[in-house]
């Protein structure tokens, strides 16, 4: 009776095993994508489809893969699953074969930028914005990038907030004098 | 016709009205035949009967309104109900239907439906790349700050190298 019984939990313990998916990136858009309240973008050379979008074409440009799933926590509507994305973005840097570049904790959100590198270059790139307030966001970026290329195609991103921020608040100081 | 053959006609059920009233006269005079004893009490029984009239009032409405009209009064009356919670149902249901339908955003876009939702997945790509953009951006400027940091501290010992080598000469 007793061996039965290990058979049985060690059957079932396989089991397990065999038919549980195991934590990579590709198993997380497919549990998401296509879900209530994810709207998720799956693009193999998105460069050809911004066609109309000069600047989002140049960023694109040397990309082959790009997959987005984004899911809105304000709704509250599929808070299961909301929870669970969550969750699996907290864990991004258990991901096998990538490098955590950057992890920040900033306004409730949790940032983690990973990477795939192959020599000099990287191969893959996610950016997981866990934001439980608002809205949760998986990046995952497939091609040659370098990463000179995006910290400065960052910086310029980051000035041109600034001067707009700055635009705005002289304007208000402006309307608050008068 | 004889009384005899009235009699058998009545029962038959074949007399007319005014052929049963003359069987129930006949009886309660007291002047009939010994022979027809027997049917005398049921006549009269009948005589009397013709002769209650009840003392309770019948309401007027129920006179005025035949029982057969009433009846189907009430069957119209549900089937009013019946449609008029049908179209409830029907509402709600649609009502429902179409504001889950708007609070439902699931939209999954790939190369093949991209130009039907070119809109959603152009303004998701372009905030994806500018989050990207934004933490790079700043892991860039953290970068720029620890080079700056470095070279402060670069020279700070430089200069506390300067400093001791002139305090050494003076000694």
């Amino acid at each position: 009776m007793k061996k039965l019984n290990i058979i049985i939990f060690v059957f079932v313990f396989a089991s397990i095993q065999l038919f549980s998916q195991p934590f990579s990136i590709e198993n997380v858009f497919d549990k998401y994508s296509g879900k209530k309240d994810f709207t998720s973008v799956n693009l193999t050379d998105p460069a050809s489809m911004f066609m109309a979008e000069n600047a989002l074409k140049m960023s694109v440009e040397g990309v082959k893969g790009l997959k987005i799933l984004k899911f809105d926590h304000k709704k509250g509507t599929n808070a299961k699953d909301g929870k669970e994305f969550l969750n699996d973005l907290q864990k991004m840097n258990k991901l096998e074969g990538y490098k955590e570049f950057l992890s920040v904790v900033e306004d409730g959100k949790n940032v983690k930028i990973m990477f795939k590198p192959v020599g000099n270059d990287i191969s893959e790139f996610i950016t997981a914005v866990a934001n439980e307030a608002d809205e949760s966001v998986l990046i995952w970026i497939n091609g040659s990038l370098n990463m000179n290329d995006l910290m400065n195609f960052g910086k310029t991103v980051i000035q041109q907030e600034k001067g707009s921020k700055s635009g705005k608040d002289n304007k208000k100081e402006k309307k608050d004098s008068e | 016709m004889k009384i005899e053959e009235l009699i058998e006609k009545y029962f038959n059920g074949e007399t007319t009205l005014e052929e049963e009233n003359f069987l129930k006269h006949y009886f309660s005079t007291g002047d009939y035949e010994k022979k027809f004893e027997i049917y005398r009490s049921y006549f009269l029984f009948l005589q009397s009967e013709k002769a209650i009239v009840s003392n309770d009032s019948v309401p007027s409405q129920i006179l005025q309104k035949p029982l057969k009209r009433n009846r189907n009064f009430f069957k119209l009356e549900y089937k009013w109900y019946a449609l008029a919670a049908s179209l409830l149902i029907i509402l709600v249901t649609v009502y429902y239907y179409f504001s889950e339908r708007k609070q439902d955003t699931t939209i999954v876009i790939t190369n093949e439906n991209f130009y039907e939702n070119e809109e959603v997945g152009t303004e998701l790509t372009k905030e994806a790349f500018n989050k990207i953009a934004k933490y790079m951006g700043y892991a860039q400027a953290s970068i720029d700050e620890i080079k700056t940091l470095n070279e402060t501290i670069e020279l700070l010992q430089k200069y506390k190298l300067i400093n001791n080598q002139l305090h050494h000469k003076e000694i």
